[in-house]
């Protein structure tokens, strides 16, 4: 079995999001993990959730992702930062949930951002207490940790990161 | 009471899509405008939050790009880094379009007085509205006087 995953360009602006596609077998999967996780929120349908995220990332790729718009999650990082905050600018909106969502990301600098799967928490208790979204946790921080050590080993180049994207190929 | 706000919450509208979006890119780019002004003048957070009165860790908030600002807040800001954050000094631009003012076809002219530097709401036959940028000098002194034009 030759299992790996390989990036592609998700959405191409001043900040390029990037997203994960795996391939099993050399066989690649029809949805790439960012499409996964929209696919989640409507199949439950989130709507109000699905059309946050969306505006949230087309707004972002004309500007810059900043370390103070994510969460903090192990090796890697997800939006959004503050679920609760959304109230004040959606005051109307039911979010009772929203800060369960988690959508996780490798910020390699304000304007390389690799996307990756995640879904909405069913627990108030840690991500490893909720089956729905840990394996995606896992997932995310085992590129995280992969791509981390490419670019310290000087394998991946991240300044030049846009150019070299498509070579990479990342063992799952 | 209760009831009552049971029945207010029913009432609220649903928020549309458009809305969403205009929130979010609203809210994300007046932090990304404070953030650049901070930057470009090497202001840090600790810096901002002493002459604001304020913790940093509200700083870091606004930053995030998920909050509401207040105008109070904003003018604060504004006074603080000494640079206008929401500006409406284009506020006549927005207001008027140049356009072409097709003569072979009826249009209504404002006249004398009311023809100023920027003016004129030209309803044509074809129900479309158009918007001319006019200035009133000796030579469109008969210009303003023609009432039905065309």
């Amino acid at each position: 079995m030759n299992n790996y995953a390989k990036l592609e360009v998700y959405i191409d602006d001043n900040v390029v999001f990037y997203t994960v596609r795996r391939y099993i077998d050399n066989k690649p999967d029809p949805f790439t993990e960012t499409q996964k996780f929209f696919n989640t929120l409507k199949t439950l349908g989130k709507t109000p959730e699905s059309d946050i995220m969306t505006a949230l990332l087309k707004t972002l790729s004309r500007v810059r992702v900043r370390k103070e718009m994510v969460r903090h999650e192990s090796r890697v990082d997800a939006f959004l930062p503050y679920g609760k905050q959304l109230r004040q600018i959606f005051p109307t909106m039911s979010l009772d949930k929203f800060d369960k969502v988690r959508l996780y990301l490798y910020r390699l600098n304000d304007y390389d951002v690799v996307l990756m799967n995640g879904g909405i928490k069913s627990t108030d208790l840690a991500v490893s207490n909720c089956k729905d979204v840990y394996p995606h946790f896992l997932f995310a921080n085992k590129i995280g940790r992969l791509l981390d050590k490419q670019i310290s080993n000087g394998d991946i180049d991240a300044s030049h990161f846009y150019h070299c994207h498509q070579d990479i190929e990342l063992p799952i | 009471m209760k009831q009552n706000k049971a029945i207010f919450k029913t009432q609220i509208p649903e928020v549309t899509q458009y809305e969403i979006e205009r929130r979010m890119e609203k809210s994300i780019l007046l932090a990304e405008k404070i953030k650049t002004i901070m930057d470009a003048r090497q202001i840090k957070n600790v810096d901002l939050a002493g002459k604001l009165g304020i913790q940093p860790s509200t700083i870091s908030k606004w930053l995030t790009g998920f909050h509401n600002f207040t105008w109070s807040t904003i003018l604060r800001i504004e006074h603080v880094l000494e640079e206008e954050i929401v500006s409406l000094n284009n506020f006549n631009e927005a207001f008027s379009i140049e356009v072409k003012i097709d003569t072979t076809v009826n249009c209504c002219m404002p006249v004398g007085s009311q023809i100023h530097n920027k003016v004129a709401l030209h309803e044509l036959n074809s129900k479309t509205l158009f918007f001319a940028n006019i200035s009133l000098n000796e030579e469109d002194e008969e210009m303003s006087q023609i009432k039905n034009y065309g």
